[in-house]
């Protein structure tokens, strides 16, 4: 009796073990997993595949092109406002979106916000640091024509235990000079979550 | 000497006065003349407003969910209890009126208050009155 509590016990508690034992596995970004039902992967991505097909294929760019003798447009990233209920980061869809631009080469790309003030900086550190024929000069950046703004908004509506939450995201893409909004990209995701 | 020096300074002046002047006024087709206004309001700002070029503005909401709100309320009522054991630990039991000094409730036993942890439903008149004056006046 005793010899056979001293083997199922060890036994019973290894079995225990390898089922509360913490577990990761890899798996491919692409596939939808949802758990809480929040914004997740599969959305920024769905966002990202829409935005990244429109902006490329809209006519503002053959537009521009047809306006300056083939001469590509040069896009800045702006700000992109979230006014959800919940914490997205957007970088993860723009980040396609900008990826796509230069991969296409037929944007082109410059960076603004702090790498910009970072590249500056660098480029001050050489006016006193580096040889003088590797030494880059001030005042030669590309200036944008367009920057790409966007917003992220959404709409609950939810009962007791069921949930349909709503997310709309926007991108526009504007013309510095004049102002004028030469694309709207539009994504809108809805859910119905229950617990 | 010393005037083709002062001579020259002056041609120096008038040119850099002319250059200025002529960049100012040379207007591209329809361009408002007051253009410099805004240049010089914005020329101020620009930097601090281009940090935040390629970044997400976080501007969230709370929406109105009744699981999430459960699950804050059972957060606040966690956080009350530890709050209320650690005075308690610190000060003695029975010497002090525990639950007016943390503010919350109006007296021993009533949790219907606004600030009590326990009025977690919003929307809702339910009164978490458990009836346990007597028990902790003890």
């Amino acid at each position: 009796m005793k010899k056979g509590l001293l083997i199922f016990l060890p036994l019973t508690a290894l079995f225990l073990f390898s089922n509360c034992a913490h577990k990761v596995t890899r798996i491919d970004p692409s596939e939808q997993i949802d758990l809480s039902g929040r914004w997740n992967n599969t959305d920024s991505r769905l966002v990202a595949e829409d935005m990244t097909k429109t902006i490329l294929g809209a006519n503002w760019l053959t537009n521009y092109m047809a306006a300056k003798n083939g001469q590509r447009p040069t896009v800045i990233v702006g700000l992109v406002t979230n006014k959800s209920h919940e914490h997205i980061e957007a970088e993860t869809f723009i980040k396609d979106v900008e990826n796509s631009f230069v991969t296409s080469q037929r944007v082109r790309l410059v960076q603004g916000g702090k790498k910009r003030e970072e590249l500056r900086a660098e480029k001050a550190d050489q006016q006193t640091n580096a040889s003088a024929s590797t030494m880059k000069k001030f005042g030669l950046e590309q200036g944008a024509d367009f920057i790409l703004q966007g917003s992220i908004n959404s709409i609950v509506d939810s009962q007791k235990r069921k949930k349909v939450v709503y997310y709309q995201v926007n991108l526009e893409l504007t013309n510095i000079e004049t102002n004028e909004v030469v694309w709207i990209g539009e994504k809108k995701i809805a859910k119905y979550v229950k617990n | 000497m010393k005037i083709s020096i002062h001579r020259n300074l002056l041609t120096l002046a008038v040119m850099l006065f002319a250059g200025a002047a002529m960049a100012q006024t040379t207007l591209a087709p329809d361009q408002n003349p007051d253009f410099a206004v805004s240049r010089a309001k914005y020329m101020k700002t620009a930097d601090s407003i281009n940090t935040w070029q390629g970044t997400t503005a976080q501007e969230t909401y709370k929406a109105i969910d009744y699981l999430a709100d459960k699950a804050e309320a059972r957060a606040n009522r966690r956080a009350f209890r530890q709050q209320l054991r650690l005075e308690r630990a610190r000060y003695g039991y029975s010497s002090y009126d525990w639950y007016n000094s943390l503010n919350y409730g109006n007296g021993w036993g009533n949790y219907n208050n606004y600030y009590s942890p326990y009025h977690y439903n919003r929307r809702s008149n339910f009164s978490w009155n458990l009836g346990l004056g007597w028990w902790w006046r003890w």
